[in-house]
């Protein structure tokens, strides 16, 4: 172990923290004004930015163009891609 | 009531939603959420398994 957060639980924590901000991001479509729900979101769109980052930092970005910078090299072309994990959880 | 729509059948009405305002009390975590297919408890209504389709599914063969 190097330390650093397992890849793979990485991607299942943005998983569920992306399943939590859409699901919020609906339930405020019709509740705009519900202060508690907003103020999960937000909380909740946080951590998902934070872990996002962490997860690029460690294991390269998650889209191949838009959101990460490139750095020295071109590692959006280097495996395992983002999508690439086990179906069942570690 | 006139309504303007021709009913082919004759009777019955069109059909009308009624929804019941959702309130945010409390949410799942992150992990029990994505597992469960909503972060809303009250929203949970999963669908029978597999499995119990399949064992319906031969008592019904059974039967015939």
């Amino acid at each position: 172990m190097n330390g650093f957060p397992d890849r793979e639980q990485l991607l299942w924590r943005i998983q569920a923290l992306s399943f939590t901000a859409v699901d919020l991001n609906l339930y405020l479509d019709t509740h705009p004004w519900d202060t508690r729900a907003l103020a999960d979101y937000n909380q909740i769109s946080a951590a998902l930015a934070q872990t996002r980052a962490l997860y690029e930092q460690l294991y390269g970005p998650m889209l191949n163009f838009g959101m990460s910078c490139g750095g020295d090299s071109w590692r959006w072309v280097e495996e395992p891609w983002p999508w690439q994990i086990s179906t069942r959880r570690a | 009531m006139t309504t303007g729509f021709n009913n082919p059948l004759g009777t019955g009405h069109l059909a009308m939603a009624f929804v019941c305002p959702q309130e945010y009390i409390t949410r799942f975590n992150p992990d029990e959420g994505l597992c469960q297919g909503t972060i809303f408890p009250e929203l949970v209504s999963p669908y029978p398994t597999y499995q119990l389709l399949l064992r319906t599914a031969a008592k019904e063969a059974q039967k015939e």
